[in-house]
């Protein structure tokens, strides 16, 4: 099916626009001046913690979104609300439409990639919630407090990446097999 | 009189030298043809953002320009205008739609230097009418212009796998199959593709798998019974077999599908699962392959 | 004169866009990817320790609200970076650009730029890959889309690698330079394409580390230079060591490649270890390796085979196993060929897949930096004037055909400057190089034609002499191209375009054979078209033979030629002269 579903638009405004091309890409620029030893530019680690990193505040919304509404928004059985499967009569519906989406469920491990992509969402939480604490302890004033949490932001830039990658695993379009 | 207005980006001063500034020529010639009326000028010279300009100010436009092109002229056309895409490579696979502000954009299946005077004179007379042109956009392509305008984003494609995908497992939970049971090929196959096997053992499943195998009964409306292909209004091969040549596949590809089809409808009984399950491979097949 | 970084153009609407005087995207790209942002459109960050220099380009043009991809802007931006030094090293092309209206200063974007097939990236791709001046630019697709998603598309238009947003660093950066780069170097000077295109090939040979590499070049064309380059980017840490055996004796080679122990012969005081011991861990280059005599190449094969790569010393009982890398040279290849080369060194050397340094003449492109070059070498060396060389000297040695390649153009310098140590201005007088140039004609020696062939002959050569010289080189280009060596893929569909190639070049040479065989009449007073003597003069018939010759053969001839493309017959039929012959010919047979 070559119809755009308000899911498929919404996972490439938050994965490809927002996560990878500003986010992601942020953060790893953020993590690299942490990582040389003597940064000349302390400024673009402070503008980092202000400008980009809250931002996933908001962002967590819609990633939170994009996985819980997965499943319904997606799912083949979307299919019987237009010609021709409307035409199915509600005997056959009443098995036919639960028995595609069950089929379709298997067939694409949808249960595991919505249990992984919401664990990820929720180690990002998690990380972001634990860092914005330390940053706000006086972590954020210094250069020197901020490397000390290097392997911490080196977690959660991992966690980010892999979400990416787990939103870019889910079906692109509504899929029959 | 209904201006239209042509703009091919690869004409060079002499448009009958050039391959594909025949397109304008032949346009020109069949106008003249088609009377009083109609007048088609093309644009000879210019950049694409140019022609962009002058094309967006006419009420029927044909243009060979690039996608990105195409998509301003439309955003810039007035509403009710009409704007053709054609490009040399075909245009398979792409839709026709009208756009939130009321423009048409047609999107010319074949590609345009395989048409010749035979074609043009059809084409030119439906752009030129109003209630063609908006049956063509809502999807209801009239026949004779199915070859040139996509009728279809699939769906008959998808609702005919989902019948056959149906139509196995309320077979093999009606005949309570295990999967060592039953080693035919093409069943095994099509519920292996489906993911079937592990729905069918799913406890969780049983009450849905026994309103399955209930409605597998030689009864009308069973999934036994032809009944069971009735959504499609009309002959069901015409139905895929016009989808699948709209959506720039040959016409031989078509054809081992439409004659396994063809032949689940022969009689009122649906004899052989086998069959079904051939129709469904080939149907996922051939949707792996367009979309 | 050799830039210190390679130079990159990144077409991301992203990272390409201005808005005011920052791009804080751009900004973190560039920083962590090791890419210093001399765009100039914003102020960006001087960075420590560039890795390349980076100019960005969005592909769109804002017009009022909107945003819009722009086709021409960009191809433009790319053509002019391409054709100027120094030349853009790397394409980092962007896929989904986002286009529409504009939005609380955010791009509002549009379904149908997201459909894979037509993905702005893609189209700019394509019109890339249909310009023969951008056939060599490496392009790198760089997008923050699921690679599965895109890859049967990008593919099939030659995007050397793809490459995810987001982990791009200065590793990766690295790496792709390396791998696919047209990067200038410090000692093999040079900016034309065909050298760069060849250091890349070499460098991408040296990543495997230990490979047996050929170089193939005339004598001057810096095979040994080559051989080093590989040896620095293969990051061996051994040394690398040169065997020269031009002049060497045949009864010494084997001694001068492998070494020997104490008392292997008379005179062998001490232990020696050969070239090939020496550079264990790293690189040993052999020069003109087709002069190692027969005696030796057993010895030799089980050096270049990968599996066993043992040496002997001279005198010794056991062999030793080395961990190298061979670099070898020839400068003759196809005589190697033809004499009592074993098969299995060839094999061995991987003539099939040998890197090709062009001479000096196929890249004049090079010769004013070459010559800039070893001026102030020979000026400081020979405390001589800093001289400067203009535009009509630079003409005489680009023309040059330098048999003896870059070392024969650095001695005609160095004399230069030795002989005129008090000049400021490089004249032609100064160089020491044969006046004549290739593209000057000798007179034509037709004594025995029809003045007016004559006359027609020599004006043609005389207005045309690049045409005239060209198809010849041609011809010889096409007689001693190495088919042998063709990949697989370039075989497709290579029959339909040849076939028109040959007609095009037959329908020329006949049309231009009529026109100088056209004889003026009353009724015709521009020449009346006969194809007869056109045939007789295209094929070189003699008198005594011109019976075998006659009006229905060059015919058929005729028809032939015009025939011999179905898909360009019409086109050809449109030149009247041609359309004549035809004509007149089809109508004889027609009688017949």
């Amino acid at each position: 099916m070559t119809m755009v579903i308000d899911w498929q638009r919404r996972r490439a405004e938050f994965n490809h626009d927002w996560l990878k091309n500003r986010y992601i890409n942020a953060l790893m620029s953020f993590l690299a001046r942490l990582r040389t030893e003597d940064s000349n530019n302390p400024q673009s680690l402070h503008e980092f913690l202000e400008k980009d990193f809250p931002v996933w505040q908001r962002s967590s919304v819609e990633a939170w979104w994009l996985v819980n509404q997965f499943e319904q928004e997606m799912s083949p059985t979307r299919l019987f609300d237009a010609p021709p499967l409307n035409e199915c009569s509600e005997k056959v519906k009443e098995w036919l439409v639960p028995m595609v989406h069950c089929l379709w469920l298997q067939r694409y491990d949808v249960p595991r990639l919505v249990a992984t992509a919401r664990a990820l969402i929720q180690g990002i939480d998690d990380g972001y919630e634990s860092l914005s604490k330390s940053l706000s302890n006086g972590g954020e004033g210094s250069v020197f407090k901020l490397r000390a949490m290097l392997q911490e932001w080196e977690r959660y830039a991992d966690l980010c990446l892999e979400l990416s990658r787990c939103i870019g695993a889910f079906p692109r379009k509504v899929e029959v097999a | 009189m209904v201006n239209v207005r042509v703009f091919d980006h690869n004409t060079k001063k002499r448009p009958q030298d050039d391959p594909f500034g025949k397109l304008i020529v032949e346009l020109l010639r069949i106008g003249k043809d088609l009377g009083a009326g109609i007048s088609i000028t093309p644009i000879t010279h210019g950049n694409d953002t140019d022609a962009v300009d002058d094309l967006s100010s006419h009420e029927i436009a044909i243009a060979h320009i690039f996608p990105h092109d195409f998509k301003v002229l439309a955003d810039k056309s007035k509403t009710g205008s009409v704007c053709v895409r054609v490009s040399s490579e075909g245009l398979a696979g792409k839709r026709s739609y009208k756009t939130t502000n009321g423009v048409n954009c047609l999107y010319l299946l074949p590609s345009h230097t395989s048409l010749n005077e035979g074609d043009w004179l059809p084409l030119l007379k439906a752009i030129i009418d109003q209630a063609t042109v908006e049956r063509i956009v809502n999807g209801q392509v009239p026949p004779e212009l199915r070859r040139y305008f996509m009728a279809t984003s699939g769906e008959n494609l998808a609702a005919l796998s989902i019948l056959c995908q149906g139509y196995l497992v309320a077979f093999a939970s009606s005949q309570k199959l295990k999967e060592e049971d039953y080693a035919r090929g093409p069943i095994k196959d099509a519920l292996n593709k489906m993911g079937g096997w592990q729905f069918l053992k799913d406890e969780s499943n049983k009450i849905m798998l026994q309103k399955a195998a209930d409605g597998y009964k030689d009864a009308p409306g069973g999934v036994l019974h032809e009944g069971w292909w009735t959504i499609f209004p009309g002959s069901i091969s015409e139905a895929v077999s016009n989808e699948i040549i709209s959506l720039g596949v040959a016409e031989n590809e078509v054809k081992r599908i439409v004659a396994l089809i063809s032949k689940i409808q022969e009689s009122p009984v649906i004899q052989d699962p086998e069959l079904v399950a051939c129709a469904y491979l080939e149907l996922s097949e051939q949707r792996n392959r367009l979309f | 004169m050799i830039p210190n970084l390679p130079r990159i153009l990144v077409v991301d609407d992203i990272y390409g866009a201005t808005r005011g005087d920052r791009n804080r995207d751009r900004e973190s790209f560039c920083y962590r990817s090791g890419i210093a942002d001399i765009t100039g459109d914003i102020s960006a960050e001087r960075l420590r320790d560039p890795v390349v220099e980076g100019i960005f380009c969005s592909g769109q043009v804002q017009t009022g609200e909107r945003l819009e991809n722009d086709l021409a802007a960009t191809l433009e931006s790319i053509r002019r970076g391409f054709s100027q030094y120094p030349r853009w090293a790397l394409l980092l092309l962007d896929l989904h650009f986002k286009a529409g209206r504009i939005v609380n200063g955010e791009v509002e974007g549009r379904d149908e730029d997201r459909d894979p097939h037509l993905y702005f990236g893609l189209q700019v791709l394509r019109e890339i890959r249909k310009d023969e001046a951008l056939v060599d630019l490496p392009v790198i697709i760089l997008s923050s889309m699921d690679r599965t998603e895109v890859e049967a598309v990008f593919s099939g238009l030659s995007a050397l690698d793809f490459c995810d947003k987001s982990i791009l660093d200065r590793e990766r950066m690295q790496k792709l330079l390396q791998d696919h780069g047209l990067i200038e170097d410090e000692k093999i000077i040079g900016h034309s394409l065909s050298l760069l295109t060849r250091l890349r090939d070499a460098r991408r040979r040296a990543r495997h580390g230990n490979d047996n590499i050929l170089i193939v070049g005339e004598t001057g064309t810096g095979k040994e230079l080559l051989a080093n380059y590989i040896h620095r980017w293969s990051g061996r840490t051994g040394e690398y060591v040169p065997l020269f055996t031009q002049g060497v004796p045949d009864t010494l080679i084997e001694d001068r490649l492998f070494g020997h122990e104490k008392g292997a012969f008379a005179g062998a005081n001490t232990a020696v270890a050969g070239p090939a011991e020496q550079a264990n861990g790293g690189t040993l280059f052999i020069d003109e390796f087709g002069d190692i005599p027969l005696s030796v190449q057993p010895k030799l094969l089980r050096l270049l085979d990968a599996n066993i790569r043992e040496t002997q010393r001279l005198g010794a009982t056991k062999a030793t196993k080395l961990d190298l890398q061979v670099v070898m040279a020839t400068s003759r290849l196809g005589n190697l060929r033809r004499e009592k080369i074993s098969g299995d060194l060839l094999y061995r050397a991987k003539a099939e897949i040998a890197i090709e340094l062009p001479p000096l003449r196929n890249r004049p492109e090079d010769i004013p930096i070459l010559a800039e070059l070893f001026l102030r070498r020979y000026e400081e060396r020979l405390g001589a004037e800093h001289r400067t060389i203009p535009s009509e000297t630079l003409e005489i040695l680009k023309r040059h055909d330098w048999p003896g390649n870059v070392r024969d153009l650095e001695r005609v310098i160095e004399h230069a400057v030795l002989d005129y140590k008090g000049i400021r201005v490089l004249s032609p007088q100064h160089l020491n190089i044969h006046k004549s140039t290739p593209f000057e004609s000798s007179p034509s020696e037709e004594q025995g034609r029809d003045e007016r062939i004559k006359a027609e002959t020599t004006k043609v050569a005389s207005s045309s002499k690049m045409e005239v010289l060209v198809l010849s080189d041609l011809l010889r280009s096409l007689v001693e191209f190495p088919y042998d060596r063709m990949p697989t893929a370039d075989l497709i569909g290579s029959i339909g375009t040849a076939r028109d190639a040959m007609a095009r070049c037959l329908a020329g040479l006949l049309r231009q054979a009529l026109v100088a065989t056209s004889r003026p009449t009353p009724e015709k007073p521009e020449g009346e078209i006969y194809y007869s003597p056109a045939i007789h003069l295209l094929l070189g018939i003699q008198e005594q033979d011109k019976a075998d010759w006659r009006t229905p053969r060059c015919a058929d001839m005729v028809r032939y030629i015009v025939g011999i493309s179905e898909d360009l017959r019409e086109e050809l039929l449109s030149d009247p002269v041609l359309r004549t012959a035809y004509e007149a010919a089809t109508r004889l047979r027609r009688r017949k």
